[in-house]
């Protein structure tokens, strides 16, 4: 699940290093609106809905968190 | 009551006595008293519909709590982690789906009744064509500002994000604190409410700080902004032609104005509120050091433009529609194409329902197209305009790019203002076109000392606002009022007492002066 999950974020998100940080939100990296385009990406890749509510930092700092995020729907 | 108003001052005075004077777990009820007596001084009526919207999105919201705190017991009971957990706080979202919903169109309902509901009394009065139809429409005061923080709190209770309040008085004077209710900032009683529980201490410190604050708006709204507003309203209420040159002037002012009207009744808010010990969101960021219009969206009344991102742009940007759209523009048009087009959608959407809040006329729908536009296409094409930037070789690091910029951005808001200041569109086109006449730019000396303008009210007019320039520059690198605070105390009392004499001898106000309202105050 982590490399397709990277494969799409690097399709989507080409100018951002995903593994350059683990506080990719803290750090300034992502920014809400980005978060967003993650959701409706990962959304498209394995048919399925994020709520909105897990649009937060903490499920996004890194590949590792969002993956977390990601097993409790797919 | 206005807050330029002698009987404000008194009514501040009292107040501030007796929520000194009181035990500190008193002062929440003193607070309350008194947003409710300066409420019902907009008329008794306001403050019922005021009162229903309370008792609703309270009683809602603790609804939806319950039935959450339901879903955290058997969470627990059962010991669910990971996916299940998911599952069953999905199910529990659902079933609070159709509460949520309620509350939303209750408050959705009121705010279309009160701003639609001449419109909904003209199309009576056409359909029985009878014009004694007369529909009683009462319009609460700065009922746009608390509907949109009454609907944020019910959504950050269905998200999870928030606790209901379970004091009712607290959450009444949550969305009735009278500083912020007629004219904002919107408020985010996630951050409102727990400053209200907690005991306040109001230090000497923090009491004249409110005060320095309340000084400058008073400042900017008496001095500057109100007349600004004699020669802007003088340029674009007179029947007889006005050359090209005194409309780009008049249109730059009423952008001016209009930002002193509004940043300082938000300084006069903060100020008061700081008298009290209770900070409330930031309105405004030094908007006209913004090179981009985008940035100076995210400066410029703050909280609205937070409001819309949080609770509209993100959830539908997020949703299943744009997410189904943008899969099926995925596939027929490429990834870049499909992010342009759910981008597109959801800004438009987004800068229509801001345009709208401003305003039900077609001028305010043409307002947010004309914002819509412009952001949705510097967003699209963003990568492209950062290659031509480098092909022109422009050194984007330099004083005179950002000061381009700036200047830049401060033309397209004024445009922005066109579309909205003249009586009407028809009127905003005529001044449009008549903007390009190149001749009309050279004017006589004596041109600028007609519309109610003379020699003096063109002096105080620049000091003021070159002084607001000076204040925001020195803002834009360290809080004023801390810099200020390192200054000798000679130069500090000097500071307050001209402020204090410029309001005096230059503010406009006194017998023989037209009250100018808030321009944000009708909202």
């Amino acid at each position: 699940m982590r490399e397709r999950l990277l494969a799409v974020l690097n399709e989507n998100y080409p100018e951002i290093d995903f593994l350059a940080s683990e506080e990719l939100v803290d750090d300034g990296i992502l920014d809400s609106l980005t978060m967003v385009g993650i959701i409706s990406a990962i959304s498209m890749e394995f048919g399925i809905m994020l709520p909105y509510e897990e649009i937060v930092p903490e499920n996004f700092n890194s590949i590792d968190s969002m993956v977390s995020m990601l097993k409790n729907y797919v | 009551m206005r807050f330029t108003s002698l009987e404000f001052a008194i009514f501040l005075l009292c107040l501030l006595l007796l929520y000194y004077i009181v035990k500190s777990k008193y002062r929440n009820f003193v607070l309350l008293i008194f947003s409710i007596v300066f409420y019902s001084m907009y008329g008794f009526e306001k403050l019922i519909l005021l009162f229903l919207t309370i008792v609703f999105v309270y009683m809602i919201c603790k609804k939806m709590g319950r039935i959450y705190s339901k879903m955290e017991r058997e969470i627990e009971k059962e010991g669910l982690v990971g996916k299940e957990r998911v599952q069953l706080q999905l199910l529990y979202k659902r079933k609070n789906k159709g509460w949520l919903l309620l509350g939303i169109g209750l408050i959705v309902f009121m705010l279309c009744y009160c701003k639609c509901g001449t419109y909904f009394n003209e199309f009576l009065k056409s359909v029985f064509n009878r014009e004694d139809i007369v529909l009683h429409i009462i319009v609460p005061m700065g009922i746009s500002y608390y509907a949109f923080s009454c609907i944020g709190y019910l959504l950050d209770v269905y998200w999870r994000k928030q606790k209901p309040e379970s004091n009712f008085l607290d959450l009444a004077l949550a969305v009735c604190y009278f500083p912020q209710i007629v004219q904002g900032p919107i408020a985010r009683y996630s951050r409102l409410l727990p400053q209200l529980k907690k005991e306040r201490r109001i230090s000497f410190d923090g009491f004249t700080k409110g005060l320095q604050l309340m000084l400058w708006g008073y400042f900017k709204k008496l001095v500057i902004a109100d007349r600004l507003s004699i020669f802007v309203a003088s340029v674009f209420d007179t029947t007889t032609e006005v050359q090209s040159g005194i409309y780009a002037i008049a249109l730059c002012l009423s952008t001016i104005q209009l930002y002193a009207d509004f940043s300082g009744c938000m300084n006069i808010v903060h100020g008061i509120s700081e008298l009290l010990g209770i900070s409330l969101d930031q309105n405004f960021r030094q908007p006209f050091f913004s090179t981009t219009i985008s940035e100076f969206w995210r400066r410029w009344h703050i909280t609205l433009g937070e409001w819309f991102k949080d609770y509209v742009y993100l959830p539908f940007a997020s949703s299943r529609i744009v997410i189904k759209l943008g899969t099926l523009a995925k596939n027929a048009i490429g990834v870049r194409a499909s992010k342009s087009v759910t981008t597109a959608l959801t800004l438009f959407g987004v800068w229509l329902l801001t345009g709208l809040w401003h305003g039900t006329g077609m001028d305010y729908v043409v307002w947010g197209i004309y914002y819509g536009t412009l952001i949705s296409v510097s967003t699209i094409f963003a990568p492209e305009i950062k290659k031509l930037i480098g092909f022109l070789k422009i050194n984007t690091e330099a004083v005179t790019w950002k000061w381009f910029q700036m200047v830049r951005t401060f033309i397209i808001f004024t445009i922005g203002r066109l579309i909205t200041v003249p009586a009407s569109l028809s009127e905003s086109a005529h001044i449009f076109a008549k903007l390009t006449d190149i001749r009309g730019y050279f004017l006589e000396k004596s041109a600028l000392l007609h519309f109610g303008f003379d020699k003096t009210d063109w002096s105080i007019v620049f000091f003021g606002m070159a002084l607001m320039f000076v204040v925001d520059w020195i803002e834009e690198k360290k809080p004023i009022r801390e810099a200020l605070g390192e200054q000798n105390m000679l130069f500090r009392w000097g500071v307050f007492y001209g402020l204090m004499f410029g309001i005096v001898f230059f503010g406009m106000y006194g017998p023989g002066i037209e009250i100018v309202e808030f321009v944000y105050a009708n909202f």
